[in-house]
């Protein structure tokens, strides 16, 4: 499909929505702005499934067609029929580029760029990877730990790319031949992906998902740790077992060689300090009252008045994943404050369906788009649904409610691993030219499904002690 | 002291009894000889040599107003310590007294004056001798320089001599390769892709870059893949009738523009190769052995020579002499001769080649041309620019126009530097159809130094 | 998409037709053209600027009739336009003084001395694709399979 076939779709479909008229619309008594955040959430989906533009750009897209179309300071002449149905805040759209979700991943860019800048994560790769010594084993388990740890904290794709390099001068050193190969190169994409489930800014679905845990679904950076961390442990040990027993190590001994020492000067004291400080202060929220949202401007704060991230560095701040992000916040936004929230959950008969059924089939749903689109879109477009789905569906208490089902599909977002293009760390290793497709796929798709059976089985878990 | 000079000149050295008219090549004093006279020369230049094999210059010399045998005359011995002769037609006065014994004002006034002739001498003397040794260096210089080029000359000597067996084999393994080749794909000519490899043999790529980067939409509608179209855009055959034989069959449309491609492989190391040979060929002709000038060069035979050099790239040309027989040797260095000939030979073979001519012609007469032998150079190709006849032999300047081209970065400067050195010139006429070269080389050529 | 061009410069056809051979392997992500003179050249990248294409790598001969390689990087920097396309020296005869003058004043990125093998000509051709694509902060993804690796990581991790 050609670019402009995929443009003529992704504006058709949703222009078509448009001009049905409100009375012949399958959705009773929807008024003319809740049409519209149909019709750009279809265009969304739409642009976000076949990429004729790069996913941020959609994403700044949606927040300006909607406050062209349905904001209180949009075009006169699209907002000016009084019974159009409730127009949208405009300041609450343009929020969207400075939701608190934004800072936290802001803070978290920021301890990410200041780590690499001063060498703390390949220092720590180091310090970390000597225990586990030259069994190639034991090395692999101890690559997956530290990568799964970095990821938490910094973005996939920079976890990925750092340890793909330390690992890369290793690999001539094997065998030729030697199956152990692949599954050392696949074992840092798989624990990058994995470890993103750890903290809430560990990767982009996880701060859209922050969104819609609220008020009662409110869960702290603590708690979310302490569900996630044992979680993506026993899947990295999964993990390790399946991509050890699909590639065979033959090469007896491997030495991994990372190079340098701690930095000793004022400012990479400062790092240090402040990326144990945040840490400590994300996890003790109970203590001293400052949500993770406010911890995370500590590291922006004192970077920026230290120049330890200067103007300079500002550049390379993945802005694009920062709006990406916003425009699922925008999205998520419309479709609450529309109203048409509220109306899917009256009008659609959701009580009827099983809950058991429904939280399977969202959660295969999530992980199959997020195998073959942006991990992030697919949160982006899911869960603002699953939000109303979980809160109109009453049976689904009984197994966790709509916060179950939230952290459910977060979680299956990311399981999209199977594929070179599912996320940007695949890519990065389908990029060493070490595998095919085919060789990825194998043990991406069976670490998945054996990641969607834990996800259910902590759900479960969760369920029982009451955290719900 | 003029005037002083005057009065000794006409009171010592007017007396006809003492004057002495001397033929050229006439000895004056010899060697050794026992002089007690002082000679003024009151014509004509004398000059005075050591009898020595080696030394052929003259030691000094003097014109008139002039004194000779200063030495002899005041030298406890009297004996003249070079041979002096009259380099033309002269005449010498002479004093044969003694000046100390003259009398009274006289005997100083003489004494004075031979003062100043002495330190004249003794100036004369001094600057003769920084002159000599000024020539000396130079000629050193020289001397080391040739060395040099000598030792240069061995080397590629002996580099061409290695070469000249690597290219052979390797020049007879292609042709043997292309024999193979080509009677296997003869015998397969049933099948339909062969002949493409004979179309890339006979005459390799003939596009240029740019003109397959226009033509290159062409090709696109064949529907092979990117790669595949930049191929088969190479053989520059007609895309309508590739359209017509691939018939959208992508295998068969690889297939071709590969065997093409092997077929104008072959060709341009066939081209590659032949340079290669002629190089070395050209290397070893005008080696160190042919570096030596002599009195008996055969100017007709450094033409054949240089044309059985260029055999290997005059295939395609017609090349006809004319010698005149009764030529006389030349004082000329061969190797040299035949470095232009192969030049001016090529030169024309290449013009004639680059603008694919039906029928080309290249004449070479002698002949002999008063005090000269004039040897021309004739091809029948497009011809010379007349603004450019004025650049031809400037440095750096190339007529090179398209394809292949090598050489031995010589080109026409060097001619004209090397008949210069034997003395001749060359002249070039030009018009569409005869582009003439001349060259002039005259028949009594000193060695230049 | 944009499409990114590599261009190559040499008088010699058979160089030029060898460097394309050689570089065919990246032809399914980039444009690899050839050109016999600096002029033929200048007028392609006129074309490329013109089309909205990218010009990420330019690979050229030093000894060429006309323009020589130096001259024609150094005005290919001078010109303002490309200030992130990289610029090779790809020459066997090239002097003390044409290498000095070439990284001074045509700021060369890399010099390849012919003979070259294919491996290293590739290996280098694609670092400095990497560096095109990552400091015109193209998306890598698209071209990951001709870039070279451990030039991406660098790059990627100084970002977020």
């Amino acid at each position: 499909m050609n670019q402009g076939t995929k443009i003529a779709i992704g504006l058709g479909l949703p222009a078509l929505i448009l001009v049905i008229p409100t009375d012949i619309f399958p959705l009773e008594g929807i008024t003319v702005v809740e049409q519209r955040v149909v019709s750009i959430f279809l265009l969304a989906a739409l642009f976000w499934i076949l990429e004729p533009i790069p996913i941020y750009a959609t994403s700044l897209l949606i927040i300006f067609l909607e406050l062209v179309m349905v904001s209180n300071k949009g075009l006169n002449v699209l907002i000016k029929d009084e019974n159009m149905g409730t127009l949208l805040s405009y300041k609450d759209i343009m929020y969207t580029f400075a939701s608190p979700i934004i800072i936290l991943f802001l803070g978290g860019f920021f301890l990410a760029m200041a780590a690499t800048k001063f060498r703390l994560d390949q220092n720590l790769a180091r310090v970390l990877l000597r225990p586990f010594g030259t069994n190639p084993r034991w090395v692999m388990l101890g690559l997956m730990l530290i990568t799964a740890v970095f990821s938490m904290f910094m973005s996939n794709t920079a976890t990925t790319a750092m340890m793909l390099s330390i690992l890369t001068p290793v690999l001539a050193s094997f065998r030729d031949g030697d199956p152990g190969k692949l599954a050392f190169t696949l074992a840092i994409p798989v624990a990058a992906n994995v470890g993103g489930i750890g903290t809430p800014i560990g990767t982009p679905p996880n701060a859209v998902a922050l969104k819609y845990l609220t008020g009662d679904y409110m869960v702290s950076f603590g708690e979310w740790m302490g569900f996630a961390v044992p979680f993506v442990v026993i899947l990295l040990l999964i993990g390790w077992f399946v991509l050890m027993s699909f590639y065979k190590i033959a090469t007896p001994a491997i030495q991994l060689e990372v190079k340098g020492s701690f930095l000793k000067n004022r400012k990479a004291y400062i790092v240090y300090v402040t990326f144990i400080l945040t840490i400590l202060l994300w996890l003790t929220d109970f203590i001293h009252g400052m949500n993770a949202y406010i911890v995370a401007m500590i590291p922006v704060a004192v970077f920026s008045s230290f120049g330890i991230i200067t103007r300079q560095d500002l550049k390379n701040i993945s802005w694009d994943v920062l709006w990406l992000v916003s425009g699922g916040i925008a999205l998520g936004y419309a479709l609450d404050s529309s109203g048409l929230a509220s109306r899917l959950i009256n009008a659609i008969p959701f009580a009827s369906l099983s809950p058991i059924i429904v939280v399977l089939a969202v959660s295969l749903v999530a992980a199959l788009m997020a195998n073959f689109m942006s991990n992030t879109a697919t949160a982006n477009l899911l869960l603002p649904l699953i939000a109303v789905l979980g809160t109109s569906i009453s049976s689904l208490s009984d197994i966790g409610g709509g916060m179950m089902v939230i952290l459910c599909t977060t979680i299956a977002c990311s399981m999209g691993m199977a594929l070179p293009i599912s996320t940007p760390p695949n890519a990065l290793a389908f990029g060493t030219g070490l595998l095919t497709t085919k060789d990825m796929a194998r043990p991406g798709i069976l670490i998945a499904v054996i990641g969607l059976l834990l996800t259910y089985g902590l759900m479960i878990i969760m369920n029982a002690i009451g955290f719900f | 002291m003029s005037d002083l000079k005057d009065y000794i000149i006409s009171a010592y050295f007017s007396d006809p009894d003492h004057m002495i008219d001397l033929k050229e090549g006439q000895v004056l004093l010899h060697q050794n000889e026992i002089n007690h006279r002082l000679f003024f020369i009151v014509e004509g230049v004398l000059q005075g040599f050591l009898p020595d094999e080696d030394i052929k210059d003259p030691v000094l010399e003097e014109n008139a107003g002039g004194f000779i045998g200063v030495y002899s005359f005041f030298s406890k011995d009297h004996k003249s310590y070079t041979e002096v002769r009259a380099a033309k037609r002269s005449r010498v006065a002479y004093f044969n007294g003694d000046p100390f014994k003259l009398p009274g004002d006289e005997g100083v006034k003489f004494t004075k004056f031979l003062f100043s002739v002495v330190v004249e001498e003794l100036r004369s003397r001094q600057h003769f001798a920084g002159h000599m040794a000024r020539e000396r260096h130079k000629s050193m210089t020289k001397l080391l320089q040739s060395e040099k080029m000598i030792v240069l000359g061995q080397l590629s000597m002996g580099l061409a001599h290695e070469l000249n067996n690597a290219v052979g084999a390797f020049s007879s393994n292609l042709d043997q390769l292309t024999r193979s080749l080509t009677d296997y794909f003869k015998s397969h000519e049933s099948e339909f892709v062969t002949p493409y490899f004979f179309e890339g043999l006979r005459e390799g790529q003939t596009k240029s870059t740019k003109e397959l980067r226009e033509e290159r939409s062409d090709y696109e509608q064949l529907g092979l893949n990117k790669s595949a179209t930049r191929r088969i855009a190479k053989t520059g055959l007609d895309p309508v009738m590739l359209k017509a034989v691939i018939n959208d069959d992508e295998q068969f449309g690889t297939q071709l523009s590969f065997l093409w491609e092997m077929g104008s492989t072959l060709h341009d190391m066939e081209v590659s190769s032949r340079q290669a040979a002629h190089v070395v060929q050209s290397v070893k002709q005008m080696g160190v052995a042919n570096q030596r000038w002599s009195y008996t060069v055969d100017v007709n035979k450094t033409i054949s020579e240089a044309l059985a050099i260029l055999k290997g790239i005059s295939k395609e040309v017609a090349i006809e002499t004319r010698f005149e027989q009764e030529l006389p040797s030349i004082y000329a260095c061969s190797g040299e001769l035949i470095q232009i000939w192969v030049n001016l030979v090529k030169n024309a073979i290449e013009s004639l080649n680059a603008f694919n001519q039906d029928t080309r012609k290249v004449m070479i007469t002698t002949q002999l041309d008063g005090v000269s032998i004039a040897v021309n150079i004739e091809d029948n190709g497009p011809g010379i620019p007349k603004e450019v006849w004025e650049k031809i032999f400037q440095p750096s300047f190339s007529t090179k126009v398209a394809g292949l081209s090598f050489g031995l970065g010589l080109g026409l400067t060097i001619v004209k530097r090397i008949i210069e050195e034997h003395g001749g010139e060359i002249k070039v006429t030009s018009q569409p159809g005869q582009t003439v070269f001349s060259v002039f080389l005259p028949i009594e050529t000193q060695p230049k130094e | 998409m944009d499409r990114l061009y590599i261009v190559c410069v040499d008088d010699q056809r058979e160089v030029l037709n060898a460097l394309a051979d050689d570089l065919e392997i990246l032809n399914a992500h980039v444009e690899v053209e050839i050109c016999e003179s600096a002029s033929e050249a200048k007028t392609l990248i006129e074309e490329i600027d013109a089309n909205g294409d990218l010009l990420a790598v330019v690979i050229s001969d030093q000894v060429m009739p006309g323009t020589s390689g130096v001259d024609f990087l150094t005005q290919l920097k001078e010109d303002g336009r490309f200030p992130k396309t990289l610029k090779i020296l790809l020459t066997g005869l090239a002097t003390h003084e044409d290498t000095i003058q070439a990284i001074n004043e045509a700021g060369l990125d890399q010099y390849i001395e012919k003979p070259w093998s294919q491996e290293d000509l590739v290996i280098k051709i694609k670092k400095l694709l990497t560096l095109y694509v990552l400091r015109s902060g193209l998306d890598y993804q698209s071209f990951i399979q001709v870039l070279d690796q451990t030039t991406l990581y660098e790059g990627l991790r100084a970002r977020t």
